[in-house]
């Protein structure tokens, strides 16, 4: 047999441009199709999800920071409280799970502070009557002795009731004291004072705000005045609760 | 003669206005009562230097209290503390706040009870003489003392200093 080779009339090329251009097209919508699939929900990883919730995150935090007076708002996977074994002002042993299920504003102070922490705990006080005449969610106020040399349990109760019967103190083992604060980034650091045997304790100024799933949402700033913190609180579990 | 009795009297008046006025005007004292086993607790007042002299306080007693300093309490890089002052300066004409989160006055080893309700004579020993002053105790919350002190040397108070100002703790409202 003796065939030439077909050579192409402009027709059929015309043909086999159509049949190109077909399956391009078609190849590109097969292409949407199967990416439109990889994007269903069930296929996406988790580190997508993550970042995507974060950047919404992200988004909120911004605007409800714009509104805050005093306080910076932290991510939710900023941190968390740490696991710790220390005791309450009843004595009784306390862990984490202590702030599981309620807000909680935190501050770390020593009893034998004449001005900042009497002031921070009256105005604390202040707070928590505010919100409950708001009908805010209640916030438990929780005051971590970094001095636990002094404050006994017992001296922490007396103290915390001198203020509110309903705030919580917090005491332990130094060790275990200094161990949560730092994992915190709390500072506690001890000064005698001239001429005697008594010491001062320099203390971070600034109260944590506990969300009810034990993470870090907030540092409120010093100086501390109540009408910023009613605000600021408000705010934030109004927009994370 | 009535002439110059009359002008010594008036030279008399005015010497003794001028020797009152010129003492510092003092006001919105307080002594915070400690919360219980507490061994210090803070004391603050509003000094108003209305002569033409520096005024400088070098040191604060009382009879009922072993050990008064000066401090001020200082938030840097949000840590507190408190600094110690040898002594307070007030410029002429001007006016020191001895006021919670600034200056104050620290009450150390207290043994007696300081009842709210109660006053606590103290004295600031000044380059312009002792100033006795029957402060107030107070409860946190409670408004700052605006009563002044019975000592001769005082001026009745004049200023007003809210506690709004000084970003101490609001009186609790009754409710």
């Amino acid at each position: 047999m003796n065939t030439t080779p077909n050579k192409p009339t402009s027709r059929k090329r015309y043909a086999i441009w159509l049949l190109a251009a077909v399956a391009v097209i078609a190849g590109v919508l097969a292409n949407q199709v199967v990416y439109r699939k990889n994007a269903a929900p069930s296929d996406v990883t988790s580190t997508d999800l993550d970042s995507k919730a974060l950047a919404a995150e992200k988004k909120q935090i911004k605007s409800v920071q714009e509104n805050l007076l005093s306080t910076a708002l932290f991510p939710s996977d900023f941190r968390s409280i740490p696991a710790f074994s220390l005791t309450d002002q009843q004595g009784q042993a306390v862990t984490e799970s202590f702030f599981d299920g309620q807000w909680s504003m935190v501050f770390f102070g020593y009893t034998h502070c004449p001005d900042i922490c009497p002031m921070t705990m009256s105005i604390m006080d202040n707070v928590v009557d505010e919100l409950a005449k708001n009908n805010t969610q209640p916030l438990q106020v929780v005051f971590v002795s970094v001095d636990p040399k002094r404050d006994t349990s017992e001296k922490l109760g007396q103290y915390m009731a001198y203020f509110n019967e309903d705030f919580k103190g917090i005491t332990g083992e130094l060790a275990d004291v200094l161990a949560m604060t730092s994992d915190l980034g709390i500072v506690a650091s001890y000064t005698t004072i001239e001429g005697t045997s008594d010491y001062l304790v320099d203390h971070t100024a600034s109260m944590l705000l506990v969300d009810p799933q034990g993470r870090i949402r907030a540092k409120f700033n010093a100086p501390h005045k109540a009408e910023n913190i009613v605000n600021d609180f408000q705010k934030i579990v109004n927009e994370f609760s | 003669m009535k002439l110059i009795q009359s002008t010594i009297a008036a030279v008399a008046i005015t010497l003794t206005t001028l020797a009152i006025a010129d003492m510092p005007m003092i006001s919105d004292m307080k002594v915070m009562a400690p919360p219980p086993g507490s061994k210090v607790t803070a004391g603050f007042l509003t000094i108003n230097n209305i002569s033409s002299d520096t005024l400088v306080v070098s040191a604060v007693s009382s009879a009922a209290i072993p050990r008064i300093e000066m401090h001020e309490s200082v938030v840097k890089n949000d840590i507190a503390s408190m600094v110690k002052q040898e002594q307070l300066s007030i410029p002429a004409g001007e006016t020191l706040e001895l006021k919670h989160g600034s200056y104050h006055l620290m009450l150390m080893d207290l043994d007696t009870t300081l009842t709210p309700g109660t006053t606590l004579s103290i004295t600031l020993h000044t380059n312009q003489g002792d100033i006795e002053l029957d402060m107030p105790v107070m409860k946190p919350g409670m408004s700052g003392g605006h009563k002044m002190g019975h000592d001769k040397h005082q001026k009745p108070k004049m200023m007003n200093h809210g506690e709004e100002d000084v970003g101490a703790p609001k009186p609790k409202m009754n409710h």
